[in-house]
């Protein structure tokens, strides 16, 4: 049976907010904001080597991982497990899933989309729903502001002071500029400028002419400096008096489906540089997560394999075979759960269900058993190993339960009905034509490829690849 | 935390709900930011019961529980 996992406690009250927050989403079929402490089950070697990349990072150090796991293994949990923890730990995390329109690297838009979409996303332990970027100017400046009374000295003085270090590095002086702007909105009264500094920091500019107007800066978050842009924040966290931040994205899957050689390769470059960067400790205060299946990382042709020198910096250690595992290095393989583990995590939701009190538990252990042994004759294995819609069926059955005092578990489970799951990265592509983007001559392969039947010869000549489906 | 801060967190305890214009009015008067405040007493909050003392964005909840700890 597994271990209770680091701050999973199984006797802690819960929440009311934290309770809604993980029923609705499961049930949903998604993964909750909140709470998946009182969730997580299994895995404890990976989330104790995930504490220690936290740790490093909070001490002004960097880290990144690839979390590399089956389809339904759980890396979503997983990467907003780590990223709830993170939080507790005074980081400031943003997230986002890869998408054909997000991407670290490209020329029509599409990786600024990525940092405004991460920048909405930016959370901090007191707005862990996001949402906070003005929070994190505002910390910085008050800071700056209570210095400025203790000393008797002006807030600009302090405030240029305390950015010099950012002006120093690439795309640095106009970021400090921006700062500034927000503190010269709030001290004038001019809540146009604190929102146009705020629009500038969430990426939001989309010409310089515009950004020139309204902050008198030169540059713009756009394609070219999304990284940059990135090791900018999270030094300014650190100034704002946070430990770093964390850096999550998920679904890299997206990567691996882009059929342009050259789009695939921009974006592995970008991987390479933050990888280096990584493990060289050149970051400060700066940690990637990545979410990806096993082919996204070793597919020879299209994965990061492909890449030569990500393949050799991301190889398995030759020694651990045969059940020998090491997580010290930047893979992280997520095994999938065990029918041992899956008990446990009934167990769990059965707990959050109840608020955290036994005593108001709605079914006995033997049920629990009782459940799996349904599911298992239902979807076989599929019940453990992807155990989204097991978790699904487990809550509306509590849900009955809980509404109808009258009703017997026994009489409920036969009615139980899930089938297992699909990928949907194997599902056939749907067979619509897409049109070409303007950037489409270079870089149309993030969109799905139209049936043979439908691809046109210019589809083909475009890349070798393009007619590669999933 | 600052005199500032408790000066204002003395006069938010006079209310469980606080409407988002009247914490930036306060704020105002203290000369202060208004996110930036909240961040800093919910970090202190944090650091001293383990869960946020303000909660929500256009209105904003006090946890009277995690004001009588950090009173205490």
């Amino acid at each position: 049976m597994t271990e209770p996992q680091p701050g999973s406690s199984a006797q802690k009250a819960i929440r009311p907010r934290d309770r809604d927050a993980i029923l609705q989403s499961l049930r949903a079929g998604v993964v909750p904001r909140r709470g998946q402490q009182f969730v997580q089950v299994g895995r404890s070697e990976e989330v104790r080597a995930l504490l220690r990349d936290l740790d490093r990072i909070a001490d002004g150090g960097s880290a990144i991982r690839f979390v590399i796991g089956e389809f339904g293994s759980g890396k979503t949990f997983f990467l907003f497990l780590i990223r709830s923890i993170a939080l507790e730990k005074g980081l400031v995390t943003v997230h986002a899933d890869l998408t054909p329109d997000r991407r670290l690297q490209a020329s029509g838009g599409q990786a600024r989309s990525l940092y405004t979409e991460l920048m909405a996303n930016l959370a901090t332990r007191t707005k862990p729903d996001g949402g906070a970027v003005a929070s994190v100017v505002e910390r910085f400046v008050t800071s700056a502001l209570q210095e400025a009374r203790e000393k008797g000295a002006a807030v600009d003085a302090i405030l240029q002071d305390r950015l010099t270090s950012l002006a120093e590095m690439t795309g640095g002086y106009d970021f400090a500029e921006v700062v500034a702007a927000y503190w010269r909105g709030h001290d004038q009264g001019n809540d146009q400028l604190k929102s146009d500094a705020v629009r500038w920091l969430r990426g939001e500019f989309s010409t310089r002419t515009d950004a020139r107007k309204a902050l008198g800066v030169r540059t713009i978050v756009d394609d070219d400096n999304l990284y940059d842009q990135l090791k900018l924040f999270s030094r300014f966290t650190r100034l704002a008096g946070y430990g770093g931040l964390l850096v999550c994205l998920d679904e890299l899957v997206n990567l691996y489906k882009l059929a342009n050689t050259q789009a695939r390769s921009g974006n592995y470059e970008q991987i390479l540089r933050i990888l280096n960067d990584s493990l060289q400790g050149t970051s400060v205060g700066l940690g990637f997560l990545l979410g990806g299946t096993p082919e996204f990382l070793m597919d020879t042709r299209r994965g990061l394999y492909s890449y030569e020198a990500l393949r050799s910096r991301l190889a398995q250690n030759r020694f651990a075979t045969e059940g020998r595992k090491d997580f010290t290095g930047p893979v992280l393989h997520l095994a999938n759960l065990s029918p041992e583990e899956l008990f446990v995590l009934l167990r769990n939701l059965r707990h959050v269900h109840a608020s955290g009190e036994p005593e108001k538990y709605l079914l006995p252990d033997e049920a629990l058993v009782a459940f799996m042994e349904h599911c298992s004759k239902r979807v076989g294995e599929a019940y453990f190993r992807t155990p989204r819609s097991t978790i699904r069926a487990f809550l509306e059955l509590l849900a009955v339960l809980e509404q109808n005092p009258g009703a017997a578990w026994r009489d409920l489970l036969g009615g139980v009905e899930l089938a297992a799951e699909s990928n949907p990265d194997l599902e056939p592509v749907p067979e619509a034509v897409i049109e070409p983007t303007s950037e489409s001559t270079s870089e149309t392969a993030i969109q799905p490829q139209p049936a043979p039947a439908a691809r046109s010869p210019r589809a083909d000549e475009d890349d070798e690849l393009s007619s590669f489906r999933l | 935390m600052r005199h500032e801060l408790r000066y204002g967190l003395r006069r938010l305890a006079r209310k469980g709900a606080w409407e988002r214009i009247e914490v930036e009015r306060l704020a105002a008067e203290f000369g202060l930011m208004p996110d930036g405040a909240l961040e800093v007493i919910n970090e202190a909050a944090f650091e001293r019961c383990g869960a946020p003392l303000l909660e929500g964005d256009e209105t904003i909840e006090v946890d009277g529980q995690i004001l009588e700890e950090m009173s205490a």
